[in-house]
């Protein structure tokens, strides 16, 4: 029914060396997102959720394996095309924000523009814009150490979508959040998966924010234990994936994981 | 392209913004390179104003003759018969039916500068009447000329300025006798302003010097006319001598003195700025490995990698000029209006000159610190550039 693959994520493994052993973060995954998905990848510290984002936003290379972008390879071109790559399609929201200390709030959200051809009156339009969406206009002039965590997620949040890419990459955004700040930064992000067709993909182990998502993929221990179709926001079907070779297709339709292993 | 630099200039930008947390670090650079700066700037200032003075004191329409080999009038040495064989030969102009050409010798006499107290060898030029108007720039500025065969002297202006005892007027002792100052003459930055003169009868006389002289300097018909001196020279066996003008024979004399204010200044420099560097590296390193996270989340953004290598050699290479503009405002404020007195080449006699921050040496000291902040940035900025993103961001946390 005409849902494209966005990324394909086909037999990844993903190694660091440690000393003299080759540590496995995780072996032989494989996953299909879709566009317009709003994912949520949970599991315990250290399970390689962190790892996953990195090397889907082509920050990080795979051991093995291959991650494709609409069909195609993306991870052995040069350092410049994945670049480029990520400054049209992909918006990074990090879990300790990094924002640029010396900037205010309006210079970081500008920051992706600055890799467009626009002028200067475009970026301060869309700069606005996106302020405007994550309700800081009159923070625009603010510094990160003179906002609160909560707004600086969202200044975070605003530099990820000014540049309007398809890709939402977010690595714990409300982890450092009170409740009420998290609700804020996770109906932007609902607002932008709903109405602005992004593609969210959501490193998460908050219970919260997993339920705003419309799939949930849980790995532990090198491998995707656990996925689900979240039907509403409280109400969760759950379907063990540690049961390989289930047709999870029948389901979903939309997200397939295979048992990893573990070396 | 252009958007490629304006990634350069954005970076640039917010590296800059975070010289309030490295304030000290940067300003400790910042002050070595100037030091060096400043030091090369001397150095190349001194050789700059030593090479102008000897240079405007030399005339083309001026022949220096001294004995074959000599080097320097020091060393020369003609018997009044060779005197009178060269008063007659073609190319000397003439002035009444009489050679315009004046028979010099020159003496070293002991001297105290001014400052300090130190002793210090001054040349004692002795000179007929001739020979004063053989020097075209060079006037009479206080007193009177010296009287042929008595103990009187005229002193230069740079010499009254840095030695003592020179004063209009005074006597001092020279050799084993009291010489009367009767003048002081100058002429704009010459050789001979650090020079005494006097009679060259009572000279040779007074030092023992029985007729002989050292150097012939003559007035030639026309410039081209040492050619014909020369051919005189060559074919007469008794003239062991040689001919340059003035100009050539004062360039020659000023360079060893020259070369050796460049090639002191030069290898002092680099060394200093080796140390520098290595303390720029690090400060460059140190300001890179601080900002990892900061370039990786750019990094991450889509910002090109070879845009953080720009920036971090631009920003370098920011401090290194900084750096040496000051070094050479404080050379400029060092040197400005001092007059120095050094050894005058091969004459080992003093030569008082100015130090000049000539353009060419300003741009030596532009040249040095872009060198410094480029070699500084080079590592680095590849460091930075190729910083592995998700690395950074462990360091970062
Ligand atoms: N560059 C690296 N070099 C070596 N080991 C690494 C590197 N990056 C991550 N690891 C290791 O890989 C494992 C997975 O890390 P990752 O950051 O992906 O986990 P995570 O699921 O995001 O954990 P958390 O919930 O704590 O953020 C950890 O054990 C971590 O120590
Ligand atoms: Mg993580």
């Amino acid at each position: 029914m005409g849902v494209d693959k966005l990324f394909e994520i086909k037999s990844l493994s993903k190694s660091f060396i440690k000393g003299k052993t080759e540590v496995s973060i995780f072996s032989n995954l494989n996953m299909d997102i879709n566009q317009g998905d709003f994912l949520a990848i949970m599991g315990p510290s250290g399970s390689g959720k962190t790892t996953l984002l990195n090397l889907i936003g082509g920050i990080d290379k795979p051991t093995q394996g291959t991650v494709l972008y609409r069909g195609r390879q993306y991870h052995d071109t040069t350092e410049a095309e994945l670049s480029a790559w990520r400054a049209q399609h992909v918006g990074f929201v990090f879990q300790s924000f990094n924002l640029m200390p010396m900037l205010s709030a309006a210079g970081n959200v500008e920051l992706p523009l600055l890799l467009r051809q626009l002028t200067r009156s475009q970026r301060r339009e869309k700069v606005m814009a996106a302020l405007e969406l994550v309700g800081l206009v009159d923070r625009k002039g603010h510094k990160p150490n003179e906002m609160s965590g909560g707004q600086n997620q969202r200044v975070a949040v605003a530099r990820a979508i000014v540049g309007d890419p398809d890709i939402l990459l977010c690595d714990e955004p409300t982890g450092n959040l009170d409740r009420e700040t998290a609700t804020q930064v996770l109906d932007i992000l609902r607002l932008l998966n709903q109405e602005f067709k992004k593609t969210i993909i959501m490193v998460t182990h908050d219970p919260l924010a997993a339920q705003y998502a419309k799939h949930r993929v849980e790995l532990d221990k090198g491998m995707i234990v656990n996925k689900e179709v979240v039907v509403a926001k409280d109400a969760v079907v759950t379907q063990e994936a540690t049961a390989i070779k289930e047709d999870t297709a029948g389901m979903s339709g939309e997200l397939v994981a295979e048992k990893g292993v573990v070396t | 392209m252009s958007m490629f630099i304006r990634q350069i200039g954005a970076i640039t930008l917010m590296n800059l913004k975070t010289i309030p947390s490295r304030f000290w670090e940067t300003l400790v650079i910042l002050i070595s390179i100037a030091v060096v700066i400043a030091v090369l700037q001397v150095f190349l200032a001194m050789n700059s104003g030593f090479s102008a003075t000897v240079e405007s004191s030399g005339s083309e329409d001026l022949a220096i003759i001294l004995r074959n080999g000599s080097q320097s009038e020091l060393n020369s040495s003609f018997t009044p018969e060779v005197v009178n064989i060269l008063r007659n030969a073609p190319g000397i102009a003439r002035m009444e039916g009489l050679p315009e050409i004046s028979a010099e010798l020159y003496v070293i006499v002991n001297g105290t500068k001014r400052a300090g107290g130190d002793k210090v060898n001054l040349p004692l030029r002795g000179i007929d009447l001739e020979g004063v108007a053989l020097r075209d720039n060079l006037a009479l500025l206080e007193g009177r000329m010296f009287t042929p065969g008595k103990n009187e002297i005229v002193v230069g202006q740079a010499a009254v300025k840095q030695f003592s005892g020179l004063d209009l007027n005074s006597e001092i002792k020279l050799g084993r006798n009291l010489w009367k100052v009767v003048g002081i003459f100058g002429g704009k930055g010459s050789v001979f302003d650090s020079e005494l003169w006097a009679d060259a009868k009572t000279v040779q006389s007074q030092f023992n010097r029985a007729g002989s002289v050292q150097l012939l300097r003559v007035r030639l018909e026309n410039p081209g006319a040492i050619s014909s001196i020369q051919t005189f020279i060559a074919e007469d066996d008794r003239l062991n001598a040689e001919v340059f003008t003035e100009a050539e024979y004062f360039k020659q004399q000023a360079s060893g003195t020259a070369d050796f204010l460049f090639y002191l200044g030069w290898p002092l420099a680099i060394i200093m700025a080796l140390g520098t560097l290595a303390g720029s590296l690090n400060a460059m390193y140190s300001a890179v490995s601080q900002r990892a996270g900061d370039i990786a989340t750019l990094r991450a953004i889509g910002f090109n990698g070879w845009a953080i290598f720009g920036a971090t050699m631009l920003e370098s290479v920011l401090y290194a000029i900084v750096g040496g503009l000051a070094g050479i405002v404080i050379a400029y404020y060092m040197v400005d209006g001092i007059v120095a007195s050094t050894l005058g080449g091969r004459n080992f006699t003093q030569i008082v000159f100015d130090f000049t921050l000539s353009p060419t040496v300003i741009l030596n000291g532009v040249g040095l610190a872009i060198a410094i902040g480029v070699l500084g940035g080079l590592l680095p900025a590849l460091r930075a550039a190729r910083l592995p993103i998700t690395k950074a961001f462990n360091l970062n946390l």
